[in-house]
Parts: C-alpha cells; sequence; structure tokens
C-alpha cells in the first residue's frame, strides 16, 4: 500500500471540511482516523462497526435519528437532589440534604461567620454551605424560604448523599 | 552534595513519577502519605513511607513541618514537592534550608517573587518582556473605567494571588464592572484571604503557550521546548501539546529565547515554566507567570526530547552541571497529552470518587500512561480528580492523534465515571484534528461535546 503523507491527510480534511457530512471514519492500513463536527458522535454499535470495517466511510448526521437528545449542561451549583423538600421526622419541616460525597463547610473561608445559623431567616436559593469533593465546591442551597430549625453537621465533616444538612421551617 | 535518598511530598500520579524517576537514578525514596493513602501505589514502590497526617490535605500534605519532620525522621537529604500542594510554598522551601535537606526546586527567594502574580509581572516588564495592557493593582471600581476608556473592552480581572482560575472575571462592558468587581474580590478573598486584584485586556483568540526552562548552579539556563495548553476548561488544562501547533518558526523562537532571557535574569535554579498568551490575530505574546515547579504536562516535553525533566530536577538539585547543551537537545516529532479526570462530563464535571473495578490501559509504542491506579485502588474524595496522563508521541502531529483516538479507545475504567468518553469525542473534532483552536475554544463547544 502507498504511504500516507501528512499532505494527503490535509487535503482529505478539507475534502471533509467542505462537504456536508459531519462524521468521517477514514483508515488506510493500520492507521485510522475519525474527525467530527460539532460534537457529532456515532452510538456504540455504528462505532464498532465502523472500527471493524477495512474501508472509510462517511456518515451523514441525520440528527433525527439520533436517539438520544443532548443533555442541558449544568454547572456545578446542583439543585436536584438538595432543593426537593424531603419530610423527616419533623413533619411540618423541610430538609435540605447533600447532593454528594464530600466535606461540608458552613463557612466560605475559616475566617468567616457560617453562611447561616440556627434561627437564621432563609430566602429560597440562598446558600446555606457548601460541599467539597476533589477540589469543587458545590453550594447547598435552601429550596424554600424560611427560617434554619435545626443544623445537623459541623463544619469540616464528611456527608455523603441525602444526609440531612439542615431542617427549615418553611415561611407562610 | 550528592544526594542519596529523596522525600516524596507528594501524592498521586506525581509520587509514583517521583519514585521512579529516584529509581532510575539509583536512588532511594521515601513516600509520604496521608490517612487515605496509606496503600497508595507511590507507597508500594518507595523504599520506605512516612505517615504524614490525616486524609484531608490541611492536616498532611499541606503541613510543611509535618514533612520536613518526616524528612529528617527517615534520613533524606533532599525533598521533592511535586506539583499542587506545597510546591510553590517558599516557606517549605525554607524549612528544608534550615533543616539541611536539599529542596528539588528553585530557591525561595525566586518562588516568592513568581507566587505573586503582580510582583512577577511588573518584573517581567522590568525587564522588558510584554506583559498584556493592563493595571497593575486596582484599588478601586472606577479606575477599571478609565482603563477600558484607554485600552478598550473587553477586559480581565484577576486576583493577584490567583490559581485554578478563581476570582477571574471578564468584563464586555462598561456596566459590568462594578458587579464583577464586587464579586471577583469576593471570590479572592474566600479562596486565597487577599482580594488584591488587577487588570488586563482580555485577549478573545488567544493560545496558551508555555516554555519549559531548566537552570542549574553554573547559571546555564536552557529551554526544553514549548507546549500548547490551550484547550482549558475554567482554566485547568485538559490536553497539552508539544511543540505547539501552528505557530511560525519566527513566533515560536522570540517566545522560546523570551523564556530564556526571563530565567536568566533572575538566575532561575532547577526547572520552571514561564507562560505566555500568544494573541493569533496580532501574532503578539505576553508574559502571563512562571510555574516553580513541575507542571503536570511535563511529560511531552519529555517524550519529543528525550530528557528526563525529573531527573534533571535531582541532578541540578544536588549541584550537578547540566549534562547537555541547548544545541544538543534534538526535537523530535509531536506529542499529545490528554487528562483523565474522575469527573462526569455530563453533569458538569461533578467528581466521582470510588473504588475502580476495572482499569484496562491502552499499550504499545510511543504510548505512555502516567498514573497512581489500578483495579482495586481507591479514587479518594480528599484530593483532586487526576486518575492518569494518557500520552502519545509520533513522528508527526496526525499520527500522535491517529495513536491517541486509538488508545482512548482501548482505555477502560469502570468503579468510577471517568472523562475518558468526553476525551473520545473532544479528540475527533475538526478543529482539534487541525490543531485550529484558542483557549476559549472547549467552552464554547462544550455542550456539543457532551450528551
Amino acid at each position: 500500500m502507498p504511504e500516507l503523507n501528512d499532505k494527503d491527510v490535509e487535503a482529505i480534511l478539507r475534502l471533509f471540511e467542505d462537504s456536508d457530512f459531519d462524521y468521517l471514519d477514514f483508515q488506510h492500513g493500520d492507521l485510522k482516523l475519525t474527525v467530527a463536527k460539532r460534537g457529532y458522535h456515532p452510538s456504540e454499535n455504528e462505532a464498532n462497526f465502523a472500527g471493524s470495517s477495512p474501508v472509510s466511510k462517511m456518515e451523514r448526521n441525520d440528527r433525527g435519528k439520533v436517539a438520544e437528545e443532548p443533555l442541558r449542561f449544568s454547572e456545578n451549583t446542583v439543585q436536584q437532589e438538595s432543593s426537593l423538600p424531603k419530610m423527616g421526622s419533623h413533619l411540618d419541616l423541610v430538609a435540605v440534604t447533600s447532593p454528594i460525597v464530600g466535606t461540608f463547610y458552613a463557612a466560605p473561608d475559616p475566617q468567616s461567620d457560617p453562611y447561616v445559623t440556627k434561627g437564621a431567616q432563609i430566602e429560597m436559593g440562598s446558600t446555606l454551605g457548601l460541599v467539597e469533593v476533589m477540589k469543587v465546591y458545590t453550594t447547598v442551597e435552601a429550596s424554600v424560604s424560611g427560617t434554619i430549625e435545626e443544623i445537623l453537621v459541623s463544619n469540616a465533616t464528611l456527608v455523603e448523599p441525602g444526609d440531612v444538612l439542615f431542617y427549615i421551617k418553611p415561611s407562610g | 552534595m550528592a544526594i542519596r535518598r529523596v522525600f516524596v511530598a507528594n501524592r498521586g500520579e506525581i509520587a509514583v513519577r517521583i519514585v521512579r524517576a529516584c529509581h532510575d537514578l539509583g536512588l532511594e525514596a521515601i513516600a509520604a502519605y496521608s490517612e487515605a493513602d496509606s496503600e497508595s501505589l507511590a507507597v508500594r514502590l518507595a523504599d520506605g513511607a512516612a505517615h504524614v497526617g490525616g486524609s484531608r490535605p490541611n492536616e498532611s500534605y499541606l503541613v510543611a513541618e509535618n514533612l520536613v519532620h518526616a524528612a529528617r525522621m527517615h534520613s533524606c537529604d533532599a525533598l521533592h514537592p511535586g506539583y499542587g500542594f506545597l510546591s510553590e510554598s517558599p516557606f517549605l522551601a525554607q524549612k528544608c534550608l534550615e533543616a539541611g535537606i536539599i529542596f528539588i526546586g528553585p530557591q525561595p527567594e525566586i518562588i516568592s517573587l513568581m507566587g505573586n502574580k503582580l510582583g512577577a509581572r511588573a518584573m517581567a516588564k522590568d525587564l522588558g518582556l510584554p506583559v498584556v495592557p493592563g493595571s497593575p493593582r486596582v484599588r478601586e471600581w472606577r479606575e477599571i473605567k478609565t482603563l477600558g476608556d484607554r485600552i478598550g473592552y473587553p477586559l480581565m480581572i484577576k486576583a493577584a494571588a490567583g490559581g485554578g482560575g478563581r476570582g477571574i472575571k471578564i468584563i464586555r462592558k462598561e456596566s459590568e464592572i462594578e458587579s464583577s468587581v464586587i464579586a471577583a474580590s469576593a471570590e479572592a478573598m474566600a479562596a486565597f484571604g487577599d482580594d488584591t486584584l488587577f487588570v488586563e485586556r482580555f485577549i478573545e483568540d488567544g493560545r496558551h503557550i508555555e516554555v519549559q526552562i531548566l537552570g542549574d548552579v553554573s547559571g546555564c539556563i536552557l529551554h526544553v521546548g514549548e507546549r500548547d495548553c490551550s484547550l482549558q476548561r475554567r482554566y485547568q488544562k485538559l490536553v497539552e501539546e508539544a511543540p505547539a501547533a501552528n505557530l511560525s518558526k519566527q513566533l515560536r523562537n522570540r517566545i522560546r529565547q523570551s523564556a530564556v532571557e526571563l530565567a536568566m535574569k533572575v538566575e532561575y535554579k532547577n526547572a520552571g515554566t514561564v507562560e505566555f498568551i500568544v494573541d493569533q490575530e496580532s501574532e503578539e505574546f505576553y508574559f502571563l507567570e512562571m510555574n516553580t515547579r513541575i507542571q503536570v504536562e511535563h511529560p511531552v516535553s519529555e517524550l519529543i526530547t528525550g530528557i528526563d525533566l525529573l531527573q534533571a530536577q535531582i541532578l541540578i538539585a544536588q549541584g550537578d552541571r547540566m549534562p547537555f547543551s541547548q544545541r544538543e537537545i534534538d526535537f523530535s516529532g509531536h506529542a499529545i497529552e490528554v487528562r483523565i479526570t474522575a469527573e462526569d462530563a455530563g453533569t458538569g464535571f461533578r467528581p466521582s470518587p470510588g473504588v475502580i473495578s476495572r482499569w484496562i490501559v491502552p499499550q504499545g509504542d510511543g504510548l505512555r500512561v502516567d498514573t497512581f491506579c489500578h483495579e482495586g485502588a481507591t479514587v479518594s474524595p480528599f484530593y483532586d480528580s487526576l486518575l492518569a496522563k494518557l500520552i502519545v508521541h509520533a513522528p508527526s502531529r496526525i499520527n500522535a492523534l491517529m495513536k491517541l483516538q486509538k488508545a482512548l479507545n482501548e482505555f477502560e475504567v469502570d468503579g468510577v465515571t471517568t472523562t475518558i468518553p468526553f476525551l473520545r469525542r473532544l479528540v475527533t473534532q475538526l478543529d482539534f484534528v487541525k490543531g485550529d483552536y484558542n483557549t476559549r475554544w472547549l467552552e464554547q463547544n462544550l455542550s456539543d461535546l457532551i450528551d
């Protein structure tokens, strides 16, 4: 088989770039290069098929046929679990739980006062604390407006997902 | 003084790397370990191990006294700080000096000087290096308005004591100044205990290019080429390559030369990295900062030159002259590194600690994996999420890319969620394949890359 040089690859890339195709799986001898536009990625089965195929092939991205809808990218402020009002033994209270495993911090830094203390009035969305795991800080937010009835964790303790951190007495 | 036993004051993959470099030089290594790391790979490979405190970094790897004390108890004559933790702490370097232990890194004064970005920037400017137009210190938000009127928008505010992207805000128009300054100073105060800010022009189409430097006791300064680290998410690097693609020969030489000049003027000793931002529109480059430690991405420079930077660090620290001259450094081929982390790209890169139940690493010619992981290893919630660095080397960039794609497809990890699927997709993107990207490319294309 004739050698494939970088100029050839550049020419192929230019062809692909100018084409309507979104995905290129190119193979020459034992050299294989995959190129995609706009994040296009074949499903697992297609990828395996392409991997075993001895010829180069192009695939048109028919977005209608892609099963998975792209998920919306969410930032590190995780609300899903912590914002779900959970009823503990305290029937009239809303529990705020840790969204992840990590170290709970009651204050933004050791010199500062804690975000909240018992009895504090808080608004929905207020920061109640931070959970740090692997240097990434996740904000624990109040899921409802009200009063902090109970704080169940002390500063710098390890918490697990679902651990109740605060009980809030909802206002109104 | 010849070093015989090195204290490894770090953890994770870099601790393993340091232990191996010591063994390659015929030296002994003593691994520091925290509660959580008592069964780590570095501990197992080392000739001895020293418990330095609790699992939290501030109980162990961040306690200089514990580290130096342990190094003395184990009769170590040198200490390697790795990266992160106390690697850029002049206090640790000073404590080593006082204890008669060689600190494998530059002089404490240089660590201090470069540690403050404002000081480093002012010094670079004095030495005639180009710096991004801006204001060295902001006392009041109205000063930024004056600056904006003079040099235009967008502007970037940064924490003087900064690092890791915290305390950085972009100002696109005058009305955003006040709120950005308030947010940035609060963040800087929380992260670094110092709310000093500085402002500079924000370069929209920039590449992050950094030059690897080595300096010995005789004053000899060499560069080991540059690396392109433009693919970043929140100012954290994900992919690094050497040499930088799409740089003209002339610009490349000017950047390398500037780094050498800076290191010469401060009489730099040991390994360091001078970071620049290259404005792709104007072909101008500007000094950003100097890192006074070994970098995570050092392997790409090693692969294109055949120089073992960790070994070089140790030899330089014991007073050896540089074993090669600049002319003898031969740059060959292209190397690319990707950082594999325990994070779930689909949920905003949420960290994923756990126990590794399956660990299948690609192998082959021109492939290197630097890691502390193995089947059964625990990825602790106490430390950063880097699991492994996959590095490829080939005669040309396109060949390196093919190798990288193949290797990522073969890499299998279970037990923790990793960024491997995300990286597989990233390295097939046309812009990346062409080497056509800047420091903002990843953020701008992130939503396309996640599903």
